[in-house]
């Protein structure tokens, strides 16, 4: 028994067996990596693409209609891999090792959003991914850096978040926990860690959404946007209602730290839910220990942080009408 | 220096000429070029030519269009622009120039060995 995937090369779809996808897509990866600097490297790459669906038009299995390793194998041998395009190109072909030497070193590791463990963009997953430690003390420390840092932190996520690509190739995913790879990766992986990031940038500017001026928030899936609208919520208003008391950034920290014991912390006093931030806190632990839960605890979050600020405001407007009585 | 990487780089320098040859005659997709070129042994590997193909074409010596294939996705069908047409007659006079003179040497140290 095998397990298929679909895929959609150049317009055409394809039933491709899992283990002739995975040496299909790390092909794909690699011409990509040769041809993306070049010029009309995007137009080089559909051609060949096109070219792929074609041959397998040609050979494809009537009957079962699935595409095997072994076709794939019988492409890239007529297809060629990048190194040959160029032949009598110095150094290029002597350089050349076959893509099926694989070598195991754990330098080789590179930064990837760890989409499969995610809560929110898989940032976190991918920290612990990358330093081999369990994911929970990772979102443990980010809640508690963002407290300490006043918001800071969230704003460095989304940074990481837009900057990081996901790990989505078995090879992408391999290298994410410095796991096996091919000596080609290995030689690419510094370029194309910069050139990820410039590309990204590139396509987001000439995208439409750029041009239509719309917010990159539609990059993202509704859940996602809602997640991260939330949290922003909770940030400005955490950040909105101690104001008039933030005297530098460890002034907030410390308050909040103080209200979690008996005493109100002066940074609340004008609020009318005092432990409001304790609280938070505490559900915000809970809810990146418990996955399932988060959704419903963020939004009981941003219900309280929100309401607090409604209630001090009109406590604000109030409370002057009141002294002058 | 090896003797593979000599042959190849000689070939590289006229597959471009080759490319603009077969489209002289008649429009060809894709396929047509890979395999006449395949045939006279000018190519290896098919993904050679994709690079060359887009270079031509945005050298403004080749353009296509796409046509609807009855199997499998739309090809592009590749044709020589007047330009390519200008080009490949000066590639003609020179691939002469350079046949005769490659003769012409070998003729000579013929005579003297």
């Amino acid at each position: 028994m095998k397990k298929t995937v679909t895929i959609n090369i150049s317009g055409h779809m394809f039933y491709i067996d899992d283990d002739a996808y995975t040496r299909l897509q790390s092909y794909l990866d690699k011409i990509e990596s040769t041809f993306r600097n070049q010029e009309s490297g995007d137009e080089i790459i559909s051609d060949i693409e096109n070219r792929i669906a074609e041959i397998f038009n040609e050979r494809i299995n009537k009957e079962t209609g699935v595409v095997t390793l072994d076709m794939v194998n019988d492409v890239i041998a007529t297809m060629g891999e990048p190194e040959q395009f160029e032949e009598g190109e110095e150094d290029k072909k002597t350089s050349y090792t076959p893509p099926t030497t694989m070598v195991f070193r754990k330098a080789n590791r590179r930064f990837y959003r760890d989409i499969d463990n995610r809560v929110l963009g898989g940032v976190c997953a991918g920290i612990a991914a990358y330093f081999d430690i369990d994911v929970v003390i990772i979102r443990i420390l980010f809640v508690v850096l963002t407290l300490l840092t006043w918001g800071g932190l969230p704003l460095i996520y989304l940074i990481l978040w837009i900057a990081l690509p996901p790990a989505r190739t078995t090879a992408q995913k391999l290298q994410m926990r410095g796991e096996r790879i091919t000596i080609e990766n290995i030689e690419r992986s510094i370029r194309d860690e910069y050139d990820e990031v410039k590309r990204k940038f590139g396509n987001f500017k000439q995208s439409k959404t750029y041009k239509k001026g719309e917010s990159f928030f539609s990059r993202f899936s509704k859940q996602e946007k809602t997640t991260v609208l939330i949290i922003i919520a909770i940030v400005g208003a955490a950040m909105l209602f101690n104001m008039p008391h933030f005297h530098g950034v460890f002034h907030g920290a410390t308050a909040a730290f103080t209200s979690i014991g008996t005493h109100f912390a002066p940074t609340f006093n004008h609020v009318f839910f005092p432990g409001a931030f304790a609280f938070v806190l505490v559900l915000l632990v809970i809810g990146l220990l418990f996955k399932t839960v988060l959704k419903i605890i963020l939004y009981l979050i941003a219900f309280i942080l929100l309401g607090s600020l409604a209630l001090k405001v009109i406590f604000w407007m109030f409370g002057g009408f009141m002294l002058m009585c | 220096m090896n003797v593979e990487n000599a042959k190849a780089q000689m070939r590289k320098g006229v597959l471009e000429y080759c490319i603009l040859l077969i489209l002289s005659n008649n429009d060809a997709y894709a396929s047509d070029i890979i395999n006449q070129l395949k045939d006279a042994k000018m190519i290896v590997v098919e993904g050679t030519l994709y690079p060359l193909l887009t270079r031509l074409k945005n050298a403004k010596l080749l353009s296509y269009r796409w046509e609807e294939s009855t199997q499998g996705p739309p090809r592009k069908y590749y044709a020589l622009t007047d330009e390519g047409r200008t080009f490949l007659g000066e590639m003609d006079t020179s691939w002469n120039a350079l046949v005769n003179a490659v003769e012409q040497i070998h003729q000579t140290n013929k005579v003297t060995e």
